[in-house]
């Protein structure tokens, strides 16, 4: 519980002050347009704070499911590939496709079109009813014109339609939670 | 002396056993009643009118069945419409339309002695007021229904304005324990929750009223520390086997804490707080000569060899009154439904009203863990063989050749861990020896094992019925993708309210070698080649609810 509120501390407020200081239209935080996304599967609401610090990137997810509130953040390199523990993807959760407990998922970044567009390429491990699986995940993150909207497109290796979330910036000073 | 004695212990034992045989024997009478709602549970305008009703049909249904309501088709039990036309099919009952509940007062005011008053701004006092009607024989009334009741001569018999204005819910029913319980039914009692606030919906409180049960809606939440001492008292008390009718009061708990703390004391569930007319149900048998025969494809003991393909499998559960039952499509795929095997005694007719409509693709599967809706993994080691017994035989009656189990104590509604553990899992396969196999889970879940020919599958999808049928059909594609080895067994959970001809649709663009096999054939497959992993819930596997 410790553990989480300090995540959230991080994520709801030192988050918009760094964005203040950075340049980058990815800082801050955003809110799921559900509306107009991809329906998500075992969640209800999810925002993500971005983070962009030099080469790195955080990508932190605070994801809400009934009274169920999980934030983890993926901090990704844009200079060298990383190999992160336990990385966090945005799962269907009425599939039986689980993380394992322990896992190190190679992840490549970078940027691309005049660093509106941020490609993350990740190998993440997983498991099935069958026993261990593995599915190589492409997101592209892409600001809008104006930095007013950020969309979020994910390829499955393993499934042939994408999965597409569309994000609307979240005022500096909004403190609320998905 | 001796001679004389015996002689009228001979006449004493004769007339007992004609009571008892003419009593066993009485036949449901061919003349009842019947009432229409309509969906206004609101406090301030449907509800009351509609719980002096609902406490009027549990007296008048007493000593024999008299009313029977019929709710709209959109009432989460739909099936009360064709359950009254099967009712004057099957058992030639003549039904008589009641459309006032002026009309009703006047016809069934002699099974009651009285009424009493609910406080309208206390909610929770509509629960203590059913245990009343229950135990004096009382109907229950809001304060602008009194000149009605009193119209038709009716003497009040208790008022429970004002008596717990300002009180909490857990020192209400501390009162009403000290009042009540030691006059209650011990082997019922009924958690009278669900909708709270604005609209409530005891649709059940007939079956409580007429059996006299204890109501309330304690929570099942250890936060509410003060309401859990007063559930867990009263679960203590009851006797050994005995049933919680009725749902877990929304927003105070959840349904995995509330089922969690009962299964913990060996007890059954059975559902919903909104289950009408069981008073009325349970006077009725099952027709003569009626059998249940089951759509079984496969003999228990036969042997069959799965080929390199992908088989997939529904189930829908959450009972079949619930269920995708009258929604459109069904039979256009197979489908195993999960039998409130309770129902045998409860709901006879509703049992043979869906065996009677069951299309050769519906077949009936047992559960759900029991005999009745509980978590196995917390039922008292000795009380497990006893219940899974019960189980077995009403298993045995309604034909039925395979076990659903569900677990979602640390589960967070229909995601999260739903795994049985191992010393559960071992219990079923010694429990339950003749079975073709057991199914697991209610959203996804990761218990599969395989003992002789038995397999336990747990279900790999669960179809979400707001999910666009677009991305169930990728969700689908992606775990054939993911599951490579062949033959893969795809255990699919359907929601209650789904509708089949949508998965019609969703089949028919699943990619690879896709069979959809009815359950039976399934397990039996699933024997024979052995491609999913033996694993089970694990003590450092994640939890939602820690438990009590």
């Amino acid at each position: 519980m410790k553990v989480l509120f300090l995540k959230l501390l991080l994520g709801v407020f030192f988050l918009p002050l760094v964005a203040l200081a950075s340049d980058s239209d990815f800082n801050g935080r955003w809110r799921l347009d559900r509306e107009r996304s991809s329906a998500l599967d075992g969640w209800t609401a999810m925002d993500l704070s971005i983070e962009v610090k030099g080469t790195k990137v955080a990508i932190g997810h605070d994801m809400r499911w009934r009274s169920t509130r999980v934030f983890e953040t993926n901090v990704v390199d844009t200079a060298k590939p990383v190999k992160l523990s336990n990385y966090f993807r945005v799962d269907q959760r009425h599939m039986a496709v689980y993380a394992p407990k322990e896992s190190v998922t190679p992840v490549q970044a970078s940027w691309l079109d005049k660093k509106r567009t941020l490609r993350v390429e990740a190998v993440i491990p997983v498991e099935v009813s069958q026993g261990d699986a593995k599915i190589r995940l492409y997101s592209e993150y892409r600001v809008g014109e104006g930095g007013e909207t950020l969309t979020l497109i994910e390829l499955h290796s393993t499934r042939n339609r994408p999965l597409v979330y569309i994000f609307r910036k979240l005022p500096s000073d909004d403190t609320t939670r998905p | 002396m001796t001679m004389i004695r015996l002689f009228y212990l001979f006449v004493f034992w004769l007339v007992s056993v004609g009571t008892l045989i003419s009593s066993v024997g009485a036949s449901p009478a061919k003349q009842a009643w019947v009432m229409r709602f309509d969906l206004d549970w609101q406090v301030a305008s449907g509800l009351p009118e509609k719980a002096m009703l609902i406490s009027l049909q549990g007296l008048a249904n007493r000593n024999e069945a008299q009313l029977y309501i019929i709710h709209p088709p959109d009432f989460q039990w739909e099936i009360t419409e064709p359950l009254y036309d099967f009712y004057k099919r099957k058992h030639g009952i003549s039904f008589t339309e009641i459309s006032t509940a002026d009309a009703a007062l006047d016809q069934f005011k002699s099974a009651t002695k009285g009424y009493v008053v609910w406080d309208k701004t206390v909610g929770t006092s509509l629960n203590v007021a059913f245990t009343i009607s229950g135990l004096e024989d009382a109907v229950v009334v809001s304060e602008e229904l009194i000149p009605l009741a009193k119209k038709h001569g009716l003497k009040e018999i208790d008022d429970l304005r004002g008596r717990y204005t300002g009180q909490s819910d857990a020192e209400i029913y501390e009162d009403a324990i000290d009042r009540y319980w030691a006059r209650c039914n011990r082997d019922k009692i009924m958690l009278m929750g669900g909708e709270r606030g604005r609209t409530m919906m005891p649709a059940m409180a007939d079956w409580g009223v007429r059996e006299r049960m204890f109501f309330h809606d304690l929570s099942a939440d250890p936060e509410e520390a003060d309401e859990l001492v007063l559930n867990r008292r009263l679960l203590g008390d009851l006797n050994t086997g005995a049933f919680v009718f009725g749902w877990h009061p929304y927003t105070k708990d959840t349904e995995e804490q509330s089922t969690m703390l009962l299964s913990m004391y060996g007890l059954k569930m059975e559902g919903l707080h909104n289950l009408p007319n069981l008073s009325y149900n349970c006077q009725f048998e099952f027709t003569p000569g009626f059998k249940f025969t089951n759509n079984h494809s496969v003999a228990l003991d036969a042997k069959l060899g799965a080929q390199e393909k992908v088989y997939i499998s529904f189930v829908q559960s959450d009972s079949i009154g619930i269920g995708v039952w009258t929604k459109p499509g069904r039979g256009k795929l197979p489908f195993a439904w999960q039998v409130t095997m309770n129902w045998t005694d409860f709901s006879p007719a509703a049992l043979e009203y869906f065996h009677e409509s069951a299309t050769p693709n519906d077949y009936f599967i047992g559960g759900l863990s029991g005999p009745g809706y509980m978590y196995p993994n917390n039922i008292p080691a000795d009380r497990f063989p006893v219940l899974m017994r019960e189980a077995r035989e009403l298993m045995a009656v309604l034909d039925e050749h395979v076990m659903e189990i569900m677990d979602n104590s640390a589960a967070d509604g229909n995601v999260g861990n739903a795994d049985l553990f191992k010393e559960t899992v071992d219990a079923y396969y010694e429990a339950f020896p003749n079975v073709i196999g057991f199914i697991n889970g209610y959203g996804p879940a990761r218990t599969h094992d395989l003992r002789d020919s038995r397999p336990m599958i747990s279900y790999d999808y669960y179809i979400d019925p707001r999910r666009p049928r677009e991305e169930v059909t990728a969700d689908l594609n992606e775990l054939i993708v993911l599951n490579s080895k062949r033959p893969y067994f795809l255990l699919v959970h359907v929601r209650e309210s789904n509708d089949v001809n949508s998965l019609v649709e969703v089949v028919g663009n699943l990619e690879g070698p896709v069979e959809v096999v009815p359950l039976d054939v399934f397990l039996k497959l699933a024997a024979s080649k052995k491609t999913y992993k033996t694993r089970f819930r694990q003590a450092d596997d994640p939890v939602h609810f820690k438990g009590f």
